[in-house]
Formats: structure tokens, sequence, C-alpha cells
């Protein structure tokens, strides 16, 4: 091929791959860029969702950070987060290491099961748990009544000390199946010599998991908690239907609080600066995450 | 040097895109200004006059006010629809009551709000204050006050700010108690009209010894009722009442701790469904644990009381209307009314307009008290006595409250100040504290 046609081929190449993003990247900045930029200037202004704006500077930010409940909401956001990301990663890889073992029609039937609740709409796990932790009816109370532990049966979603773990429970209950699947299928691409050759060196499933198993799937255990991590802190309707954040502010966290704010009191700057915050907070949670599951990585 | 002058013209390509984009969004919104901005008589003047050759343009009107729990609203809208058919085209959305604040205020600064909100004519203070309200009054009193006529005028009056009116009542609403009274009998009690909240705790713990239902009573799903209308009812007996409206009792007044100790004996006594759980029970599972007599008093709203005893009836349960119990000598209740109110930026005011007088008038609302709703226009008849019962009881009715002041007190009053001191743990002076706070706070705004 001649250079001249050579060069004008990449030329139409690229033309064209960069005509095909354009809606790509239209979407992305009306969806993404623009927002956040509107948000982070909103962020120095007072406006309570009429016509006049004004400029406040750092204001927001200091309101943010004397208002009671937006700490209170920011510990309860970082808590259920956390715990819900780190509880469900591990049972998602225990999951899928004893599914791993399993025959091919058998462990389609646990996949599919324990995929079920990241399949199901939040509304509809927010109702169906509403039933279970029913203090006079549910599910979890007449568990307790039945094993003469009546003690322990309480208004899950009232009492201060049980309703934010209800809420983490069901986090890691819809999370856990998602984080499962993608370990799965991660451990579908392990060369079966490589189990096959440690057996033979004497190495027994438990061994296989430690040594083999686990660091070939490292770099998607780490893509889980990041995954799982951002989608817990982002969880708005789950604590919406559960609880609505109360009672008062016991499982209140900051999507909700940000709403308040922002549609309740009419302080959209506030609500803006919170939600900035917020997003670094998340950052940090991701970078820390990143640097605590760091490590060699290996190619098979 | 040809791949960058690709890389110019494509770069070039994205920036024309996104322009185009931008621009059409930007017009987008420069149309429905230009609509909401353009008064709705020009528009209609400039509608091409019916003819054979040129149909009759039909509005789109936006009715948020379809109360679904009320079992006349099918009908009513029908009506409305039918009476306007020719000129609007009406689309009414079901009200979310939980949301329903942030759904007008998302609405409004949306800039593309519906024609027509269903909201409390008792808290349009924000709404008025930030000028997002349609003033009504020259549609009122048009044609010598034709339409403000038609209105029960204590109920016109709870919409009034400054001397204009900027919501108009479609029914009153406030807080009452409905009871078993077979129940009530059993427990050898007698049902009164109005009682103390001292008589109230000894029916509770009498339903439970003598008639054995396992709790005395349901609230609505509402537990701040308890304490809005205790406050009420203690600074009324003070004489205080307008002065706990504008801010002027300090969060440590007695008032205030008084009724929450009431209230927290009430649910540290087991007397309130279902013990444990009462502050966060629905008002769906309190409507079923009366319906199913594991309480003998449940506490209602009056719109929709005709629907409730419907229901007890079906289910052979003899109940009847009370007030709400007084924690002060005084009679005092929490409410005021069901209104409707046009923003000032809704996109076809006028149609508005004439759509609220339909749906406001005598014929739609003959069809609304017929269904035994205690309506707002005043030439509805009312045949059911328990909601003339309801009437009577209306004349208690003070309009404005505490919560009033600001967003974040009605927040407060309504969601955390039973939570934090009945379940949390937190002190009075913890609790009088926070209050004293978004007191001052709101006072200061003004």
């Amino acid at each position: 091929m001649k250079a001249g046609s050579k060069s004008k081929l990449n030329r139409t190449t690229t033309i064209t791959g960069i005509a095909f993003l354009i809606p790509a990247v239209v979407m992305i900045t009306f969806a993404i860029f623009i927002p956040t930029i509107w948000n982070f200037i909103l962020s120095f202004q007072h406006w309570d969702g009429g016509s006049n704006r004004s400029w406040v500077g750092l204001d927001n930010y200091k309101e943010v950070f004397a208002d009671k409940t937006a700490i209170i909401s920011i510990k309860h956001s970082v808590y259920l987060s956390v715990t819900s990301t780190f509880v469900a990663v591990i049972v998602g890889v225990v999951l899928a290491v004893l599914i791993y073992r399993l025959g091919r029609k058998e462990g389609m039937v646990y996949r599919l099961i324990l995929f079920i609740p990241s399949m199901m709409p939040l509304a509809i796990i927010g109702v169906l748990f509403t039933f279970i932790y029913n203090p006079e009816m549910g599910l979890l109370n007449q568990f307790l009544k039945l094993i003469g532990a009546d003690s322990l049966a309480t208004a899950w979603l009232e009492d201060k000390n049980t309703v934010l773990n209800a809420v983490v429970f069901v986090g890691i209950w819809r999370i856990a199946g998602l984080a499962m699947m993608l370990c799965f299928a991660a451990m579908q691409g392990i060369p079966i010599s490589l189990l096959e050759s440690s057996r033979l060196d004497g190495a027994g499933y438990f061994k296989q998991i430690t040594q083999i198993i686990i660091p070939l799937i490292k770099p998607i255990v780490l893509l889980s908690f990041i995954f799982t991590l951002v989608m817990q802190f982002k969880t708005y309707d789950l604590v919406f239907v559960l609880t609505k954040g109360g009672p008062g502010n016991f499982s209140k966290t900051v999507p909700l609080h940000m709403i308040d704010t922002a549609f309740s009191f009419g302080e959209y700057g506030q609500s803006a600066a919170m939600g900035f915050l917020f997003a670094i907070i998340v950052t940090f949670f991701i970078l820390l995450t990143n640097r605590l599951l760091r490590g060699e990585s290996y190619e098979y | 040097m040809i791949k960058k002058k690709g890389f110019k013209a494509a770069s070039l390509l994205m920036l024309c895109g996104l322009m185009i984009a931008l621009s059409a969004c930007g017009s987008t919104k420069k149309n429905n200004v230009d609509k909401a901005s353009t008064s709705p008589s020009v528009a209609a003047s400039e509608t091409p006059a019916p003819s054979e050759s040129a149909p009759v343009k039909i509005i789109n009107v936006e009715f948020y006010g379809k109360i679904v729990e009320f079992s006349s609203t099918d009908a009513m809208m029908a009506e409305v629809k039918d009476e306007l058919k020719d000129k609007y085209k009406i689309n009414d959305i079901q009200v979310d009551w939980g949301n329903l604040e942030k759904v007008v205020k998302t609405g409004i600064a949306s800039g593309t709000p519906a024609d027509v909100y269903q909201f409390w004519p008792q808290a349009m203070k924000t709404f008025v204050d930030n000028g997002q309200a349609l003033d009504l009054t020259p549609y009122l009193e048009a044609d010598g006050g034709k339409w403000k006529d038609s209105f029960n005028q204590t109920l016109l009056d709870i919409g009034k700010y400054d001397g204009k009116y900027y919501n108009v009542p479609l029914a009153s609403n406030f807080s009452l108690m409905i009871v078993n009274k077979d129940l009530f009998e059993k427990a050898g009690l007698t049902v009164s009209d109005t009682w103390s909240w001292d008589q109230f705790m000894a029916a509770n713990q009498a339903l439970k010894d003598k008639a054995g239902t396992p709790f005395g009573f349901a609230s609505h799903g509402n537990p701040d009722w308890l304490f809005r209308n205790g406050i009420m009812s203690l600074a009324k007996d003070q004489n205080k009442l307008e002065d706990l409206a504008a801010g002027k009792i300090a969060g440590n007044d007695p008032i205030y701790g008084t009724t929450l100790d009431n209230i927290k004996k009430l649910y540290d006594s087991q007397l309130w469904y279902p013990g444990k759980g009462a502050l966060t029970a629905t008002m769906d599972e309190n409507k079923s644990a009366f319906l199913q007599g594991k309480v003998g008093i449940i506490g209602w709203v009056a719109s929709d009381t005709a629907a409730f005893l419907k229901s007890a009836q079906e289910k052979g349960i003899n109940a009847v209307v009370v007030g709400w119990p007084t924690m002060g000598s005084s009679d005092v209740i929490l409410g005021g009314a069901d209104g409707l109110f046009i923003p000032a930026n809704a996109p076809h005011p006028e149609a508005a307009v004439e759509v609220l007088k339909t749906y406001l008038g005598d014929k739609v609302q003959a069809i609304n008290a017929a269904a035994g709703y205690p309506t707002g226009n005043k030439n509805a008849v009312i045949e059911d006595p328990n909601i003339k019962k309801v009437v009577g009881l209306a004349a208690a009715i003070f309009p404005h409250e505490l919560e009033q002041l600001s967003p974040k007190l009605t927040d407060y009053v309504e969601k955390q100040i039973l939570a934090n001191y009945v379940l949390g743990g937190s002190s009075l002076k913890d609790v009088a504290s926070d209050l004293d706070k978004l007191i001052k706070e709101a006072t200061a705004a003004k």
C-alpha cells in the first residue's frame, strides 16, 4: 500500500472513530460533566430554588460542618457503605469458591438463586424487608419467638441500636450475589491444569483457594470492592423505602439529607456543598481500597 | 500534519455537535419560558376562532390533585373533564402525600410546574414569601365575589396571607379520633365528643384491662400529631396560642416538656400499638390494628373519615368520631384544610383558574359531599351524621403552628423530636436546646 493511501485511510478511520464518539461525548457531557461543574459552582452560592442567586464564598461548606445532621449522615453513610461492602465481598468470594466445586447444573441453580437479590428492584427489596422486620408480625420476630428467644425480638427499624445494622444486612444480602458472580466469572478463566498440577503436588481445595484461586482473581476482587463501595455510598432508595432515614436521624444517610436540604429546606447551595464533600469522601475510600488491595497480579 | 488536520476537523465537528445540543436544550427552555410568560388571556385571544376549517385549540392542563384516598375522586375528575372537554385536556396526577412538598418545590424550581397543585393552605407561607404562588384574590372577587361566596369563609381564610388569597380549600382537614364503641362499652367506658389527656390514658388502660385488646391506641402513622396537638392545647390554656405559632415561646418552656413526658408515658406503658415500633408503624398497619380489634382508639384525619367508617362498618365495627384529647383544659385542634393553589410560573394560569372553579364548584363538590367528605364548598349538602360531627369539630381548628415557621422546624417537629426523646434517650434539656435553636433561627430569618 502506498504511503499516501495509508495516511488517507488513517485519517478516515480517525474521523469516523471520533464521529462515532460524538453521541457518547455529548451524553457524558450533559449527564456528568455539566451537572458536576454546575454543582461545584452552586456550592459557593445561596439559592432557594427561585430566581435569585448570590455568591456566598465558603459559607455553605461552613454550614455543612456546623450541621449536626450532616455530620451524622456522613458517619452513617460511611458505616453503611464500608461495612456492607466488606462483608458482601467476603461473602461473595466464599460463595464463589463453594459453587466452583459444584457440578455444572447444581452450580447454575445456586448461582441463579444467589444472584436473584441483585436483580431485584431496590423498592421491592425494601418492602420485602419491612415485612421481615415488622415488630408485630414480621418473620424475624416470629422466628425468634418460635425458638424461645422472645427477649431478642425488637422493633428492628425503630430501635436506635439496630436500625442501621438492619439496613446494612439488607445491603449485604442484595450485593453479595453480584460479588459472587464477578468472582465466579473470574475463576472460570483459571486454567484447569494449574489446579490439577497443584492437586498432584498434594494441595487440598483450601490450599488451592488460598494459594492459587484468590491470588489469581485478586484484580476482580478489587473491582468488586470498588464497584460495591460506590454503589453502597450512592444508596438512596433502599434506605428511603426501609426507614426514610428515621426514626429521627437514626439511619439518615448523605443522599437523603442532601435531598431534604435542597428540596425541603430550600438550601440548594448547602446541599451542593454537601454533595461535593461527599464526593471527596467517596474518592478517599476508593483510593484507600485500591491501595490496601494493591499487589502483584499474575498472568496465566 | 494530515493527522493534526483530521483531529482539528473532528474536534470542530464535536464542538458543533455540543453547540447544537446545547442550543437545542436552551431553545426548549426558552420555549417553555415564552409559553409561561405569555399571558393566557393573550394566548386565548390568539387561539383561532372556532370554525369549520380551524379546530379549537385544546390546552393541556396538568392537575396535580388526584387524591386516590378519596372515594369520590374518580367521579369528580370525570365530571370536571367532561365539563371542560371542549377547552382543556386535563391530566390528573395522583398526589404523593409523603413527598408533596418536594414534588411541588422541584416542579416550581424546574420552571415547568403543574398548572395546579394540591397543598395545605395553612402551609403556604414559604411559597407566598418566595413569590411562587399566584394571587387568587382577583379571581375570587370577580363578578361581585361570586366564587369567594361559594366557600366556607373560615376555611378560605386559612389560605389568606397579607390580605391576599393564595390557596382555595377542597375540604376541611384536621386530626380527630375514631373509637370502637362496642369495645368502649365492654370496657365500661362512655363515648363523649371531647376528652382530656387523662381520660384518654385511662380509656387506653381500661381497653387493655377490661376489653382485652392488646393495646389501647393506634396513631394514624403521624405520631407527631400527639406532640403538635399537645403543645397547642397547653399554650391555649395560657392564652399563648398566637405566641406559640409566632415562635415567641422558648424551647425550654414547660409546654414542650410536659407534652413530651405525656407521650413518652403513653409509649412506655405499652398502650400504644404495637408497643415497640409505635413511632414507625405505618397508616395501613394502624388501620389494620383497629379493624382487627387490637385497639379501641385510632388517630385519624377528618377528610378521610367517611372512607374509614365505611371500612369499619364492613367489618361489623360500630365506630364513632370523637375529638382529639386535650392535654390542657382547652379544646384546640391542629390542622386546617386540604386545598389547591396555582404556581406563579404555571404554564396556563387562566386555564388553571377555570379548572379550579369547576373542580371546587357546587356541581362537582356535591359529589364529594355525597361521598361523605367535609367540603370547603359551603353549598354542598352533607347528610352523614358522623361527617356533620366532623364539621362541628372543625370549629376548634387553629391553623397556625410553630412548625410553620421554617421547613427545618417542620422537619424537627414532625420527624425528630419524638424519636430523639422517646427512643433516642435525649434529655429534655438537649431536646429543648435543639428546639430553641431552630425557633431562634426561624424567627431571625423573618
